[in-house]
């Protein structure tokens, strides 16, 4: 299988000296095409900080991201922008929509600041696998948590993305939604053949995940 | 719990240090411009209070026109004192057409009166028949340099138009010093005393002005001064015309400071006005910020009373670090205005010692402090308010950016950058508006007052004696000099020395691009006799269309349209605001005679008038035509060059004039100098204001751009996280940005133009100097939106860089 998302002595120190914190330590890890990766962790043990470093959101201390055969850091920051939009889907635990535009224009965004036009019967296509076609011209603010996330998880598919990033989806929810969301999501990184890394701290989700890595004081310990 | 509020305000204050640091600024300006104008208007009251006699002369009021027998009845009442008079005695023959000179006397009370005991830098009034006080270049015209007590000079003089100069031996009884005024205009007097003057003129034709002041124990006050003064001099058989108050003295010695108060009060009325609008707006678009913390702290327990406290707390914090320095920075700013502006042109009108006057006043200081810490606290009314309404729930609920109302929008299929700056103006419509408004409400005043000082054109009032060109050749003549005929128009006209050989001589001049003339010729009036001083002689103007049109514009009366007029062969009166007083109506027939050839005679309809021709009648070119003179009637010539020659045209004019008599000539730079002198004072005292006004609202909309972002960091930061490339986040700020700027520069020319064009047309009905033709002010209208634009942009470029300094991770991750 081809290896989509590929890290090299990749770490992440923020302070220096004795208050410095070692957030990331020489990840190794590989992530193949079309898998469903889950990073498990306990708080503060650098989850976020790698999920943040694969994205390209943030800039390590040494080591290399490849995704797709190219190294992320070594593109420049209006390349890394453009690659993020077109290769990568991010969603956050806080949802993160824009709140002056509606559904419709939230999930369509990325492709928009790619100066794109949406390929309108896949976004629709994605909407209805979501369940939350009669929401498209609401804003966010009127929409519940649940709702709020899967207009997110739309706005990550809809750029048809390589890749999926979430940072803890379901922090938000309640654990009926939650399961329901992440079920919603990798139904649809399946059905729109993408590489889902999630992060959670919970257990009976990333039991659902197709590889579970462990970081524990940013070390990525354990992979199954 | 007063230790916990204080602490909690300190805390806010240090917390949003860009927003206090804006707040602490607009407060400093505001404390600083009351200051300057307060400081400015109480030294100019003080400074013109008691220095009004040193100023303006220390008499109440002059009586002209007074014959020997009314000066004694005026002295023999009590209501006067310090009555002085003065009369004028000869005119002098200076040999230099450009130079006025004439013979003056005045007893020593007038001369107490209007300060002239102060003028004497030498010696003593003359007081003998032979005697003689001038300024030293009065007789260095005279052929006496450097003139001393005791020297003797002969004068060629006489005393009036029908008489023959006679030459007379003076001594000089004293010099006076220089008048400062009478160095521009080229006119110089000279005084000789109450002997000569009486051997000139028999009793019963003697005419005095009469100076005096009102005995202080008739308690009177502004109001009813004048009136008094009115019928003290019909008691005395002074026509109601020959009155004439010395308003500045009287205004200043019975209301001091009325019209500076008022002045002043309106200037800082608007200032803080602006300031209020823009330190509420400053605490309340960052109240959006802080809704959230405030509900925090209601939730543990603070009660309404207690967030306002905090607010003002916060606003009182704030005004305590900027009043001070606002105070002295206001004081400095109002010493050096009041140096530049009051002192300066009062030492040129002035020889008198000035008694100095302080700028400031503790009283005044604190008025201003309060006047500050009143519009402090009428800025938070508002932003106090809404504090104390925050209920914990709410405010834990609150989205900031949202408008609760709406839940749906309707949007667009695509998005792209512009649609996203729309989108985030639209969900903030009540912010966006407030701040348009706000900020653009700084600029209407901006362009109401850009619509008065750049209205006033020193070019117009240049133009109004240099029509034309660079420079002017004008004939120097008389219209009724009996004794010398020669001096007369008609006569000089006979051997025009303005006629074509002078302007064929004056085009072959390298340099010259235009030479223009205008036709100007001595007529009588056969249409009523004796109308004026001239007797029935008179002026007539021949004016083309573009001249016509040109004086047409101003203040005209009945027909002056240049076609109609020629058409039916019309005249037209020169001056229409005297046409009444002189007795002539629209449509009356008029006969004039030309006195050049003595032959042609026009006959017309006088048609209408203009606001003021350079002469009494104007006919058009055509209407000349038919009139058949021969004569060159050509009496000023224009001459214009390109502007590096203008030295060495200047140069070659004077030789071509050398010798040739009864002529003057001037020059636009030096009409320009002196009309300058006038309105830069005022132009530059309303930009100075318009200056500091700017600035504050620039404060207003600084902060709006400033919190737009730092409230939005997370969201911005998403958008980037999302694919949004550093150019498109840059330009999305920037758009916004020019949105705010367009929208304050729409409602600024929306209210801001007509409220300037109605401050125009009020400052001509007043007739402020440089005043008469309304253009919309283009320049400052146009530096004001490259101000704002560029304000603005330095400003979004600034903040996203600002914004980029932070990580994504940290961006994302912020907590407003």
């Amino acid at each position: 299988m081809e290896t989509i998302v590929r890290t090299e002595q990749l770490c992440k120190y923020y302070g220096t000296g004795d208050s410095q914190v070692q957030a990331v330590k020489n990840a190794e890890i590989a992530i193949q095409k079309g898998e469903f990766a889950a990073i498990v962790g306990k708080s503060g043990s650098g989850k976020s900080t790698l999920l943040h470093l694969l994205g390209g959101l943030d800039v390590p201390t040494s080591g290399t991201v490849w995704m797709k055969g190219k190294n992320i850091f070594a593109l420049k920051e209006e390349e890394l922008a453009v690659f993020r939009r077109r290769k990568i889907g991010f969603i956050f635990q806080a949802f993160n929509l824009v709140s002056s535009i509606n559904v419709w224009e939230n999930i369509v965004l990325p492709i928009g600041l790619d100066g794109r036009e949406a390929d309108e019967s896949f976004v629709s296509d994605i909407i209805q696998t979501l369940g939350i076609q009669d929401k498209i011209h609401n804003l966010p603010h009127t929409l519940s948590g649940g709702q709020q996330q899967r207009v997110a998880i739309a706005r990550a598919l809809a750029s048809k993305p390589d890749v999926i990033l979430a940072d803890e989806p379901t922090g938000n929810l309640d654990s009926r939604t939650s399961g329901e969301v992440v079920g919603l999501l990798k139904l649809s990184a399946q059905k729109y053949g993408q590489t889902l890394v999630m992060i959670t701290h919970d257990q009976d989700i990333a039991q659902i995940a197709d590889r579970i890595l462990v970081i524990e004081d940013g070390k990525v310990v354990e992979q199954r | 719990m007063k230790h916990t509020i204080h602490g909690l305000a300190l805390a806010n204050v240090r917390q949003n240090r860009f927003r206090s640091i804006l707040i602490i600024l607009s407060i400093f300006l505001t404390t600083l411009l009351l200051t300057a104008v307060a400081g400015f208007g109480y030294g100019m009251a003080e400074h013109n209070r008691r220095n009004a006699g040193n100023l303006y002369g220390n008499y109440t009021a002059a009586f002209n026109r007074v014959t020997e027998k009314q000066y004694e009845t005026i002295k023999l009442r009590s209501e006067f004192t310090h009555v002085g008079k003065t009369a004028y005695a000869a005119q002098i023959n200076s040999g230099d057409r450009n130079i006025d000179m004439g013979l003056s006397f005045m007893d020593l009370n007038a001369a107490e009166n209007i300060n002239f005991v102060h003028s004497l830098q030498e010696g003593t009034l003359p007081q003998k028949e032979n005697e003689i006080a001038a300024p030293a270049e009065f007789f260095a015209h005279l052929g006496l340099e450097n003139a001393r007590q005791g020297d003797r000079v002969t004068i060629p003089f006489r005393i009036d138009n029908r008489s023959k100069f006679e030459e007379k031996e003076f001594v000089v009884s004293g010099v006076v010093k220089s008048q400062k005024m009478g160095t521009v205009q080229k006119a110089f007097q000279g005084y000789v005393s109450q002997e000569f003057y009486e051997s000139l003129y028999p009793e019963d034709i003697r005419s005095y002005g009469v100076t005096f002041r009102l005995n202080e124990s008739l308690a009177l006050n502004g109001d009813n001064c004048e009136e008094f003064i009115q019928e003290l001099g019909e008691r005395c058989g002074i026509e109601q015309n020959n009155i004439s108050l010395n308003s500045m003295y009287l205004m200043w010695t019975y209301n001091p400071g009325t019209e500076t108060v008022t002045t002043c009060i309106v200037i800082a009325f608007v200032v803080i006005l602006v300031s209020v609008v823009v330190i509420y707006n400053i605490f309340q678009v960052g109240m959006v910020q802080k809704v959230q913390e405030y509900g925090k702290i209601r939730a543990l327990g603070a009660t309404r009373k207690q967030m306002r406290k905090m607010i003002l707390r916060e606003g009182m914090l704030l005004s305590a670090a900027a009043i001070p320095l606002g105070l002295l920075a206001g004081c400095g700013a109002a010493a050096v205005l009041f140096h530049q502006m009051i002192l300066k042109i009062s030492e040129r009108i002035t020889d008198t010692q000035l008694t100095n006057v302080s700028i400031l006043s503790l009283p005044l200081l604190l008025l201003v402090t309060l006047a500050v810490l009143m519009t402090v606290r009428l800025a938070l009314a508002r932003p106090m308010r809404a504090a104390a309404k925050i209920s914990p729930v709410e405010a834990i609920r609150y989205q900031e950016s949202t408008s609760r109302r709406n839940s749906l929008r309707k949007g667009r299929r695509k998005i792209s950058v512009w649609s996203m700056t729309l989108s985030g103006l639209a969900a903030n419509r009540s912010r966006t508006v407030i701040t348009i408004i706000t900020m653009g409400l700084s600029c209407v005043l901006f362009v109401t007052l850009a619509n008065f000082a750049g209205n006033i054109d020193n070019e117009f009032e240049v133009r109004r004696s240099m029509e034309y060109g660079q420079f002017s050749i004008e004939l120097d003549a008389s219209l009724n000099d009996e004794a010398y005929p020669e001096n007369n128009l008609f006569s000089i006209q006979k051997e025009n020395p303005l006629g074509t050989k002078l302007q064929e001589q004056l085009r072959k001049i390298p340099g010259v691009t235009e030479v223009r003339s205008r036709k100007l010729f001595c007529g009588e009036n056969l249409s009523r006799d004796n109308m004026d001083e001239e007797g029935s002689r008179t002026s007539i103007c021949v004016m083309n269309r573009e001249e016509f049109e040109r004086f047409g514009k101003g203040s005209a009366l009945g027909t002056v349209d240049y076609d109609k007029v020629s058409a039916e062969n019309g005249i037209i009166y020169g001056y229409s605001v005297f046409m009444e007083d002189y007795g002539y109506e629209l449509g009356q027939e008029m006969i004039l005679r030309d006195l050049t050839g003595g032959q042609a005679v026009y006959q017309g309809a006088l048609m209408g008038a203009f606001g003021s021709a350079p002469a009494s009648w104007v006919i058009t070119e055509e209407t000349f035509q038919k009139l058949g003179i021969t004569e060159d009637v050509t009496e000023k010539i224009w001459i214009d060059c390109r502007k590096q020659d203008k030295e060495n045209v200047e140069a070659a004019i004077q030789e071509l004039l050398t010798g040739v008599t009864h002529v003057k000539t001037d020059s636009y730079d030096s009409v320009m100098t002196t009309v300058k002198a006038s309105t830069h004072i005022m132009q530059w005292g309303i930009y100075i204001v318009l200056g500091f006004l700017g600035v504050i609202g620039f404060m207003n909309m600084a902060n709006t751009i400033i919190t737009g972002v730092v409230t939005r960091k997370r969201e911005l930061g998403v958008l980037q996280a999302v694919g949004m490339t550093n150019r498109q986040l840059n330009l999305m700020l920037q758009l916004e940005g020019i949105l705010f700027s367009a929208g304050t520069v729409a409602v600024s020319l929306a209210v801001g133009s007509p409220m300037g064009y109605a401050l125009f047309c009020y400052a001509k009905e007043i007739h402020i100097f440089g005043i008469n033709e309304y253009h919309v002010p283009w320049p400052e209208i146009g530096i004001m939106i490259l101000t704002i634009l560029l304000l603005q942009g330095t400003l979004s470029f600034l903040l996203s860089r600002n914004l980029r300094r932070e990580s994504l991770v940290e961006r994302i991750n912020y907590q407003g």
